[in-house]
């Protein structure tokens, strides 16, 4: 790895362009795993740690808390002082980021909504999203493979295997609705 | 008449022949699909088994927990989502198998290995049950503790890379098991207040997150139309592949069976224990994690036979080995049996008819799966912009079915982002999913250890088989670091 030297800017030579400081992959791993540390070492502090012969429930959890804030501190020197990936690097161009982002904002809505709307249209709401936004699939093509693959799982996997899946409590609530405004 | 021949002619009727192959087909189907395991499965059937006799029921309900070990791998080669947990490590290098357009020949690979295992452990329990059963039992706690450390200390010895990221991410691990009621006492732990924190965090959902969505995340880096999975070109493992695999084969099926039998151990630590020691043993160790059949041949038949020395403890001692092995003894009892010593000799056409039934379930599902390897490769047929949804639908079906509650599937979410982003800063979960799993037990073991010795470690080394391992532990951390100083020292003497 070379940078611009007193000698080259000396010479009025035109270094390489100066960027923000190597951020190692290594050291904001170690960082991230020592706040879990510090952060399970504070949480558990409350928790009963009784002693060797009878340890309680906090000798465990304090012990790892403790071991996992060494062995990250172990982690950033050994980042510090020995080459690694640097981290903006690894975390690819802005339209990638998107697409990923995209996946992510979409698993998370549709387990916001799965209790309300229920595992078919979960499924239907996800597969659309995903050939639609980050597969870039026509209209057509994603709502009917969304059609599909919500019907597909709904049969073979709430109405044939049984497996514990929401329905979606709000079409019972839409419907005492309809039959009360129907009523009244 | 040879009690083994008795067994036979006992599986060979016509009733427990279809029975057998009803059971080893439910056991794939089961395996394959996510959300559904053979505990549940048998939990489910084990009212219906009321209706037949005690050796009828006994033989498909063991049928379905074999056959589960199967066709867990399945989806694990071809998506990366396990079936099973125990077809979690197979996931690395039939995954990466796949995306080289070898998806065929570590399927088959996968179903051979656990023939051979499953067969040749049948074999073991045949011969070595009794012995076995009573070593198991010279495991206590102490031993345990040596166990859990030495498999723990080997993942990260043998994952690659900085000893200390990945021992700092099996700390991270057992932290993370920590979380809910104290096995002890019962008091909360890390729940602040979340009533779905309580029964702690379950590995399915943070497998199928680390793994599944955090390598779909990874795919959608890719501009769409250009995610692709090379076709496959092969159905079958090539002569080099049998080669490879042998060793692993041998190693998984011994180690397996050991695991399998002691109560606790089961298929997935089997399968894990298999692959750190191909690691260390395979003849391609270095393009392990990178599709080696050997991480395939392995760990596959680790848990197959995990799965046959699992019935060790339950038919000579009346000890259930894991949850499978539970439900199987309430199947008994159902029957008024009392599996223990004496059930070789009061009920010798259960235990041999289930050795025997074994034998011909094992042989049915290697016939069942090397045809079907033409029909699951397809699958990778599919655009990946319309494989990827149903990957992440099957890890949802996956993760939100261990509960029933939505908070399974936030936490594979979760995991989701924690996976995609530590790949990005090249840290490996594997030893965090390991630590997960062993988090409990190696703590009740730990201070069940210490309180029955009144605080003092010495136990740890007064004990034969624990100081055994301990000492291997120790020698996989020190091992490292010694290296590194002889190589400094050598590289200073160096002239020049």
């Amino acid at each position: 790895m070379s940078a611009a030297g007193p000698a080259d800017a000396q010479a009025g030579l035109p270094g390489p362009p100066r960027g923000p400081a190597p951020l190692r992959a290594q050291v904001v791993g170690g960082a991230v795993l020592a706040a879990f540390g510090l952060f399970a070492y504070a949480a558990g502090r409350s928790l009963p740690f009784g002693t060797l012969a009878r340890p309680g429930a906090g000798f465990f959890p304090l012990v790892l808390a403790a071991l996992l804030t060494a062995l990250s501190a172990m982690v950033i020197a050994q980042g510090l002082f020995v080459a690694g990936p640097d981290v903006r690097a690894a975390w690819g161009d802005r339209a990638a980021r998107r697409r990923v982002g995209t996946v992510a904002g979409l698993l998370l809505l549709g387990i916001a909504a799965i209790d309300a709307i229920g595992f078919a249209a979960t499924v239907a709401l996800l597969c659309a999203g995903m050939t639609r936004l980050v597969g870039r699939r026509g209209r057509a093509l994603s709502l009917a493979f969304a059609a599909a693959a919500a019907a597909a799982s709904w049969f073979v996997f709430q109405h044939w295997l049984r497996v514990n899946l929401p329905a979606g409590w709000l079409y019972g609530s839409l419907w005492a609705w309809l039959i009360a405004r129907s009523a009244g | 008449m040879d009690p083994f021949l008795h067994g036979l002619a006992v599986a060979f009727e016509p009733l427990r022949l279809a029975l057998c192959l009803l059971g080893v087909l439910i056991g794939t189907v089961v395996g394959i699909l996510p959300g559904l395991g053979p505990s549940a499965t048998i939990a489910l059937l084990l009212p219906i088994t009321y209706h037949l006799d005690p050796v009828s029921a006994v033989i498909m309900l063991a049928g379905i927990y074999y056959g589960s070990q199967y066709g867990g791998s399945t989806t694990a080669i071809l998506i990366r989502v396990p079936g099973e947990s125990s077809s979690m490590v197979t996931a690395y290098d039939g995954y990466e198998m796949t995306k080289r357009g070898r998806a065929g020949p570590a399927l088959g690979m996968a179903a051979i290995a656990s023939f051979i295992a499953g067969t040749l452990s049948v074999a073991g329990l045949m011969v070595v049950a009794p012995a076995l059963g009573r070593f198991a039992l010279s495991f206590g706690p102490a031993e345990y503790v040596g166990l859990m450390l030495l498999g723990l200390t080997l993942v990260a010895y043998f994952g690659g890379g900085s000893l200390a990221k990945s021992l700092a991410m099996a700390t991270l691990g057992l932290l993370l098991a920590t979380v809910g009621q104290d096995p002890v006492a019962g008091s909360e732990r890390y729940v602040f207040g979340t009533q779905s924190l309580l029964d702690g965090i379950d590995v399915v959902p943070v497998f199928m997150g680390l793994f599944g969505i955090a390598e779909v995340m990874q795919s959608m880096e890719t501009e769409p139309g250009q995610q692709r999975i090379t076709p496959p070109r092969d159905l079958l493992p090539t002569r080099a592949d049998f080669r490879d695999s042998a060793g692993p084969i041998a190693r998984g099926t011994a180690l397996g069976f050991f695991l399998g039998v002691l109560p606790g151990g089961g298929a997935t630590l089997a399968s894990i224990a298999s692959y750190v020691t191909e690691k260390r043993f395979a003849r391609n160790r270095a393009r392990l994690g990178q599709g080696a059949i050997e991480g395939v041949a392995g760990p596959e038949a680790a848990n197959n036979a995990a799965a046959t020395g699992a019935f060790i403890p339950l038919l000579t001692l009346g000890i259930p080995a894991n949850v499978v092995m539970a439900m199987m003894l309430a199947a008994l009892t159902l029957h008024g049996l009392r599996p223990g010593p004496t059930l070789m000799v009061e009920k010798p056409e259960l235990f041999w008819g289930t050795v025997a039934s074994m034998y011909l379930g094992n042989a049915v599902l290697l016939i069942l799966n090397l045809p079907l390897i033409g029909l699951f490769v397809r699958v990778l047929r599919i655009p990946y912009s319309l494989l990827a949804p149903l990957i992440l639908v099957f890890c949802l079906i996956g993760a939100y079915s261990v509960t029933g509650r939505t908070a399974e599937a936030f936490t594979m979410i979760v995991f989701g982002i924690f996976g995609y982003a530590f790949r990005k800063l090249d840290f490996d979960s594997t030893p965090m999913v390991l630590a997960l799993i062993l988090g409990k037990p190696l703590e009740e073991s730990l201070r069940q250890t210490l309180q029955l010795a009144r605080g003092s470690f010495w136990v740890f080394v007064e004990r034969p088989i624990s100081a055994a391992l301990l000492g291997l532990t120790a020698l996989a951390v020190l091992a490292p670091m010694a290296q590194a100083l002889w190589a400094a020292r050598r590289s200073a003497a160096a002239p020049g």
